[in-house]
C-alpha cells in the first residue's frame, strides 16, 4: 500500500522512534567529520546521503548511534551494517511487551548480534537490559566485544561464542548452571536461503509498488543466508523454545520476507502454541515482520494483526 | 464735439508696447534633470530600525515608465526591505535601451570563448535576465543559476519555462539551464572539505556586497574559497565587486546589517590579493573591462581570475 500521509501513523515508524523525524544532515555532517566525507554538498548548502554507497551507510549509522546514543561502534569490514531506524522498531517493540509485566530487571538474549552487537547495546544504554549476545563468527565476537568495551557497557553485556551453528540456545543453557530466566529473545535470522541457485531473487510480484528499497546491500555470505533461510532458523528458535519453555518469557523474531510470516504461524500452530502475536516495523521503502510466542500464563497484547 | 485726452495708437493696434524693463511676471520653466546617482540606491531614513528580514516584502506594482527611471527619480522608495539587493524590479534599473541589452553583455562579450561549450555559475542571479542572455548569446553548454530570494528564483524558472514553450528544440538552450534557490555562505566553513570542482565558470557580479553586508568578512571569504573549489582546474571566477562607497547607504537595512557594516575589515581593495593567496589560490588576475555608457553607479571593473 502506497505510503500516504494519512498512513503515516499505520505504516511509519514506532512512535516512539527518534528517527521518525528525518535528521538535519547538514548540522550532523557540520559536526561529524567522518560522516562529512561521505556527504555530498549541494548548491544550497544543504547536505546529501548517498544511501546506496555501503561505506557511506556504515558511517551514517555510526554516526547515528553516536548521536543519537552516545555508543561508539565499529562494523567488520564486509559485515552487515545494521540500519538503525529498523533496530529502534524492534527495540520499542519489545519495550511495549515488557512494559505490562512490570519488571524490575530485565534479560534478553541477542540470537546472532553480529559485529555491531547494535540490538545488545541499544537495548542496555537505553534501557539498562542485561544482554546475553550470541555469535557463532569469529570476527564478529571479537568485534562486538570491543564495541561493548568501547561503550563501557560490559557489565550489562556478555558476548558468548556459539561452538555451533546448528543450535541457538543449547549450548548456553547447558553450561549455565544457575538455570538463569531471561524475559525476551529477539533474532535477526539470516533472511535468505543459501540452498536457492538465486538466494537474493526476490519474488514480488507487483515491482511497481514495491520499489527496491534505498539501502545498498551489506553482508557476508554467512550472515545474510544459511540453509534453508529464515524460516529453517526460526523453525530451530521454535523447536529449541519448546524445550526451554519458562527459562525465556517471550521468544521473538523478526522475518524479512512477508510469506514466511504465515509459514511460520502455521508451525507454531502445529506445536500447539497458542499465546502468539505478530507485528510489522516500517522505516523508508522497508517493511519487516516479527512474531513473538509465550508459553507463560499471560496472554500476549493483540496490538496489530498483519493484513 | 467731446474734448479726449487720449490718442489711439492704431499702427500697434492700440497694444501696450513692452520696453523690456518689465519686471519678471513668470518664473522659468524648470529644466528636468536625470541626476547620474546610483538609483538603485536611495533608502529613506528609517525611524524604527527594520527587524532582519528573511523574505522580500513585494513593493506595489509600477508602471513600466517608472521602472525605466524615465522620470527621473522614483516617488516612494521601494528597497527598504531588499536586504540581499533582491530587487524586484533589478534589470529595470539596469536595462538603457529599448532592446534590453545589459551593458555588461558588451565586456563578457569580448571574450566569448570563455562561455561557449562551458558550464556555468551565475552567483545571485536575480530574476536571471543576464543569465539568460549570457547563455543564449554566447552558447554556454549550461548554466545554474543561484539566488537567495526564492521569488526571484521562481521568476527566473518561470521565464526559462516560458522560454521552453516557444522552442521546438529538446535540448540545448533553453533546457540546459536551471535555477535553484539557496544562500551561496554555508552555514559552517567545514562543509567547504567535501565541496568539488563541478563549473568551468563562475559568475559573481554585483554580489558580493551584498554578501558583505549580510554575512560579514567570513562570509565573503568562505565565499570566496567556495568559488574556487567549485572550479574545475583552468576554470574562471569572473567578479564584478562593488566599491565599499556604495556600502555606507545600506547600512541602514538593517540593525544586524548596521553591525556588520561596523565590523568590516576586509574591504574590496584587498579582495584581488586575497583570491590571488593561498588561502583561496587562484593563479592570476586579469582585467576584462569596465562597461562605458551607463549610469556611473553601475560602472564597475569586471575582472577574470584563472585557477590552474
Amino acid at each position: 500500500m502506497v505510503k500516504t500521509k494519512g498512513n503515516a501513523k499505520k505504516f511509519g515508524m514506532h512512535p516512539r522512534n527518534v528517527l521518525r523525524q528525518p535528521p538535519d544532515y547538514t548540522k550532523l555532517a557540520i559536526k561529524y567529520k567522518d560522516f562529512r566525507k561521505e556527504c555530498e554538498l549541494e548548491l544550497n548548502g544543504k547536505v546529501s546521503v548517498n544511501f546506496r554507497n555501503e561505506n557511506t551507510l556504515r558511517e551514517l549509522t555510526k554516526m547515528l548511534l553516536k548521536e543519537y546514543f552516545d555508543l561508539n561502534v565499529d562494523f567488520a569490514p564486509g559485515s552487515l551494517v545494521p540500519t538503525l531506524a529498523l533496530r529502534l522498531n524492534y527495540i520499542l517493540w519489545l519495550e511495549d511487551l515488557m512494559e505490562p509485566l512490570k519488571l524490575k530487571e530485565i534479560k534478553g538474549i541477542d540470537i546472532g548480534c553480529g559485529s555491531s552487537c547494535i540490538y545488545s547495546l541499544l537495548g542496555a544504554k537505553k534501557n539498562g537490559w542485561h544482554m546475553l549476545a550470541l555469535e557463532s563468527k569469529l570476527q564478529n565476537i571479537e568485534y562486538a566485544r570491543e564495541n561493548v568495551k568501547k561503550s563501557q557497557l560490559e557489565d550489562l553485556i556478555e558476548v558468548y561464542a556459539q561452538p555451533e551453528k546448528t543450535s541457538i540456545f543449547k549450548s548456553y543453557f547447558e553450561k549455565d548452571q544457575q538455570e538463569l530466566q531471561y524475559h525476551f529473545c529477539l533474532c535477526n535470522p539470516p533472511f535468505f536461503d543459501s540452498n536457492l541457485s538465486n538466494p537474493f531473487g526476490g519474488n514480488t510480484r507487483n515491482p511497481e509498488r514495491r520499489p527496491a528499497p534505498n539501502n545498498a546491500r551489506t553482508g557476508s555470505q554467512e550472515e545474510l543466508t544459511c540453509v534453508g533461510g529464515e524460516v529453517r532458523f526460526v523453525q530451530r528458535i521454535i523447536d529449541e523454545s519448546l524445550e526451554n519453555k519458562l527459562r525465556v518469557r517471550i521468544f521473538t523474531t523478526m522475518l524479512g520476507v512477508k510469506a514466511n510470516l504465515p509459514r511460520i504461524l502455521d508451525y507454531l500452530k502445529e506445536r500447539q502454541v497458542a499465546n502468539v502475536t505478530t507485528t510489522e516495523f516500517h522505516q523508508g521503502h522497508t517493511t519487516r515482520w516479527a512474531v513473538a510466542w509465550s508459553f507463560h500464563a499471560e496472554l500476549l497484547s493483540q496490538e496489530r494483526s498483519c493484513s | 464735439m467731446d474734448n479726449c485726452n487720449f490718442t489711439m495708437d492704431l499702427e500697434n493696434n492700440n497694444n501696450t508696447q513692452l520696453t523690456g524693463k518689465e519686471p519678471e511676471k513668470f518664473a522659468e520653466k524648470r529644466k528636468s534633470v536625470i541626476t547620474s546617482d546610483d538609483k538603485a540606491g536611495e533608502t529613506k531614513r528609517l525611524k524604527v530600525a527594520d527587524p532582519v528580514v528573511k523574505a522580500t516584502q513585494r513593493p506595489p506594482t509600477q508602471s513600466p515608465k517608472k521602472r525605466l527611471q524615465l522620470n527621473g527619480k522614483p516617488k516612494h522608495n521601494k528597497d527598504l526591505n531588499f536586504t540581499y539587493g533582491n530587487y524586484k524590479h533589478y534589470y529595470g534599473k539596469r536595462i538603457l535601451d529599448k532592446d534590453f541589452h545589459d551593458i555588461r553583455l558588451d565586456v563578457l562579450g569580448t571574450k566569448p570563448e570563455l562561455f561557449r561549450g562551458k558550464q556555468l555559475l551565475d552567483i545571485g542571479c536575480n530574476s536571471g535576465h543576464l543569465s539568460i542572455q549570457i547563455a543564449r548569446t554566447f552558447e554556454a553548454k549550461s548554466l545554474v543559476g543561484l539566488d537567495i530570494d526564492r521569488g526571484l528564483v521562481k521568476d527566473a524558472q518561470n521565464t526559462i519555462n516560458h522560454l521552453k514553450r516557444q522552442v521546438d528544440n529538446k535540448q540545448g538552450f533553453p533546457h540546459n539551464m536551471k535555477f535553484v534557490q539557496g544562500n551561496y555562505v554555508l552555514d559552517d566553513d567545514v562543509l567547504l572539505e567535501i565541496e568539488r570542482p563541478q563549473f568551468d565558470i563562475i559568475l559573481c557580479l554585483s554580489v558580493t556586497k551584498w554578501i558583505h553586508l549580510n554575512f560579514c568578512d567570513s562570509g565573503l571569504k568562505q565565499a570566496f574559497r567556495r568559488m574556487y573549489l567549485q572550479l574545475r582546474p583552468g576554470g574562471k571566477l569572473i567578479l564584478e565587486p562593488q566599491s565599499f562607497d556604495g556600502y555606507k547607504r545600506r547600512k541602514k537595512l538593517s540593525e544586524q546589517i548596521r553591525e556588520n557594516y561596523n565590523a568590516i575589515k576586509f574591504r574590496p581593495e584587498q579582495f584581488t590579493e586575497y583570491l590571488l593567496s593561498s588561502e583561496v589560490g587562484f593563479a592570476k588576475m586579469e582585467p576584462m573591462g569596465t562597461p562605458e555608457h551607463c549610469e556611473a553607479g553601475f560602472k564597475r571593473p569586471i575582472q577574470v581570475f584563472t585557477k590552474t
